[in-house]
């Protein structure tokens, strides 16, 4: 009898463990229940991720996209979901990328990182959308800014004004044109910086953080000279905003030249916002000869 | 005899004398009893006097460490007693002992060092931020020597404003290596909780704290431990070599919070906090990361590197603590006073 309550007994313990070790090797096999539950640690659903990059089945892709679509998934896993993708020859991986990047109301964060996936794919095959993209008034300017940056890299033949025309284009945000122009500079297309370039400065009609880019991109490509006469302008006439004449007189005292101690005396003369002339009189000091300085800036109240 | 046994003159006296020494035996168990509460009340309301005192003497060397202070605590009187701590910076122990009219009670707790809460990547900005050249900017965790640690860390670039990547700069973070175009996970823009006014702030200590490291003389480097420069500008910077670098915590930050720090080259290891940085450049190499509110030009170029790194970010001199483990040790020796 006791015998036999022993083996039984046994017979329970030998049956469970057996049940209770298919359990996790069944976890172990199917890297798919790992990546999508949320409870799990992000290291060990990125490693399942990791299992998961030879998989070309649709749950598989639709499992990772749907995680590229919620915005609540940590960042780092959804960094390493879009890399894998991008890296994958499955033809399902695109059809979801495009399906996420084509949906209106996905949230533009998601519709950035499929671009860039299909991107990374393709970046010839893309092209024609990415240029699509970029132009559309449609779409925000997160989407077309991203667009931009990936065509910046296409060294290739470009049609026709295509890049002139987003950046002249006044309608267009201002987020679009400084990437437009930042694109146009790497690809050697902005042909007569002092002209275009300086226009924009000096115009307080346009978008003033297209100003400000137009002004830090400027220090590289045209003469100090040129620059300074332009900056000079900005600091001089009221009409442009506080914010634009005080950036224009920062970037003057970055290259401080004792030729513009006239014009500088002159402005300091008529300035009455606090903050500019406590700028003016630190530039006109640091490029004034000493007495110089102090004697005109003793006239100054 | 038997006349005087049965003679009963006298028993009410008896039990009168039994009566009254019963009485003065309750009288004096209640007596002692209540005695006996009321001590023991008196000993409760120490004991917790002398726990809350405890507790204070942890908060205020909590306090003190944000501030970088490390020193021990003397006995310090507040309220109805007294409380002193103990720090052990080796394995981050602070014991704080509470005593009320000879009571004591004992708080022990662990503390680890927190990344800046103004950290949010490699380079942070509550402006525009802009590359160009070949800069790297790594928001993967590093380790003290520039190696990657495994772990997935946080954004390269993270700005108030945007991220514009020119150049061959490369970008990375949140576990995906530096690229250009970078992937978008590794840039974080439009965060408005990326602006600040006090670089006390930035690193999670209380206002006014670091005022005794303000100098207006420029440093030299390489530097150690915390600088905080008042004037209007650092330019062109030699951090230092690799074998020689700077550590701790550089900051600019003046009255107009306009402090320029400009063509920063050289190794720093630790965390740089300026209101501009502009071209961070040449073969400047810095791990730990950089924090910026503005930047009037482009803010890195060249050939340099910004490595995120939490266990530099977790040593620094000054920073915000947060409690590991927290014991309440049993009552100490006590008297009766």
């Amino acid at each position: 009898m006791i015998k036999k309550i022993v083996l039984i007994f046994l017979f329970f313990i030998v049956s469970f463990s057996s049940a209770w070790g298919e359990s996790t090797s069944s976890e172990q096999k199917n890297p798919l229940e790992t990546a999508k539950n949320q409870l799990a640690s992000v290291e060990d659903r990125i490693k399942a991720v990791d299992q998961l990059k030879t998989s070309d089945d649709s749950e598989t892709i639709s499992t990772l996209s749907q995680i590229i679509r919620n915005s609540g998934e940590p960042i780092t896993l959804r960094a390493h979901v879009m890399e894998l993708l991008s890296q994958s020859n499955n033809q399902w991986a695109s059809l979801e990328l495009k399906k996420i990047l084509n949906d209106p109301s996905a949230a533009s964060e998601n519709r950035i990182l499929a671009l860039y996936a299909l991107w990374k794919k393709d970046p010839q095959g893309m092209k024609m959308e990415l240029m699509n993209l970029a132009k559309s008034t449609n779409e925000s300017a997160d989407i077309r800014v991203a667009a931009l940056n990936y065509l910046r890299s296409d060294k290739g033949k470009w049609p026709p004004r295509f890049w002139e025309d987003i950046f002249l284009k006044k309608e267009n945000p201002a987020p679009v044109r400084i990437q437009t122009m930042n694109g146009m500079k790497e690809l050697g297309l902005i042909t007569q910086p002092e002209t275009t370039l300086m226009q924009i400065i000096e115009n307080p009609a346009e978008q003033t953080e297209l100003r400000k880019a137009v002004i830090l991109i400027a220090s590289s490509m045209v003469s100090p000279k040129v620059l300074e006469k332009a900056l000079m302008s900005v600091v001089s006439k009221p009409e442009n905003s506080l914010e634009m004449r005080r950036l224009a007189l920062d970037n003057l005292a970055l290259r401080p030249n004792e030729t513009l101690l006239p014009q500088l005396k002159q402005v300091l003369s008529k300035e009455n916002d606090p903050i500019l002339t406590e700028g003016l009189k630190t530039l006109i000091k640091s490029i004034a000869p000493k007495k110089e300085a102090q004697s005109s800036l003793q006239n100054i109240p | 005899m038997n006349t005087f046994l049965k003679n009963e003159k006298g028993m009410i006296l008896i039990w009168f004398y039994v009566l009254i020494a019963v009485l003065v035996i309750m009288g004096g168990s209640l007596y002692a009893l209540s005695f006996q509460e009321s001590m023991l009340t008196t000993i409760d309301q120490a004991r917790d006097k002398a726990f809350y005192l405890a507790e204070a003497g942890l908060d205020q060397k909590l306090h003190d460490l944000k501030a970088g202070n490390t020193s021990n605590i003397s006995s310090t009187s507040l309220g109805d007693g007294t409380y002193s701590v103990t720090y052990d910076a080796t394995t981050k122990r602070i014991s704080s002992t509470g005593t009320v009219n000879g009571v004591s009670k004992t708080v022990v707790s662990v503390v680890a060092k927190t990344i800046p809460p103004g950290v949010k990547g490699a380079l942070t900005s509550q402006g525009d931020i802009s590359f160009s050249g070949n800069i790297t900017v790594d928001g993967r965790d590093h380790d003290s020597s520039g190696n990657l640690t495994g772990a997935s860390g946080t954004y390269g670039a993270s700005s108030g404003g945007t991220v514009s990547q020119g150049g061959s700069s490369d970008i990375g973070g949140n576990g995906v290596a530096p690229a250009s175009p970078a992937n978008p996970a590794t840039i974080e823009q439009n965060q408005t909780d990326n602006s600040w006014t006090t670089p006390e702030t930035l690193l999670g200590v209380a206002s006014g704290s670091l005022d005794q490291y303000k100098t207006s003389s420029t440093p030299t480097f390489p530097m150690s431990g915390i600088v905080y420069y008042t004037g209007s500008q650092i330019i062109a910077p030699d951090f230092g070599t690799s074998s020689n670098p700077s550590t701790g915590i550089l900051i600019l930050h003046n009255v107009n919070a306009d402090a320029l720090l400009k063509n920063a080259h050289g190794t720093f290891k630790g965390l740089i906090i300026a209101d501009n940085v502009v071209h961070i450049n040449g073969s400047a190499d810095i791990i730990g990361g950089v924090i910026a509110k503005t930047s009037t030009q482009t803010t890195g170029d060249g050939s340099a590197t910004v490595a995120f790194s939490s266990s530099i970010l977790t040593n620094l001199p000054a920073g915000n603590y947060t409690i590991v483990s927290w014991e309440d040790t049993q009552n100490t020796a006590y008297t009766y006073s």
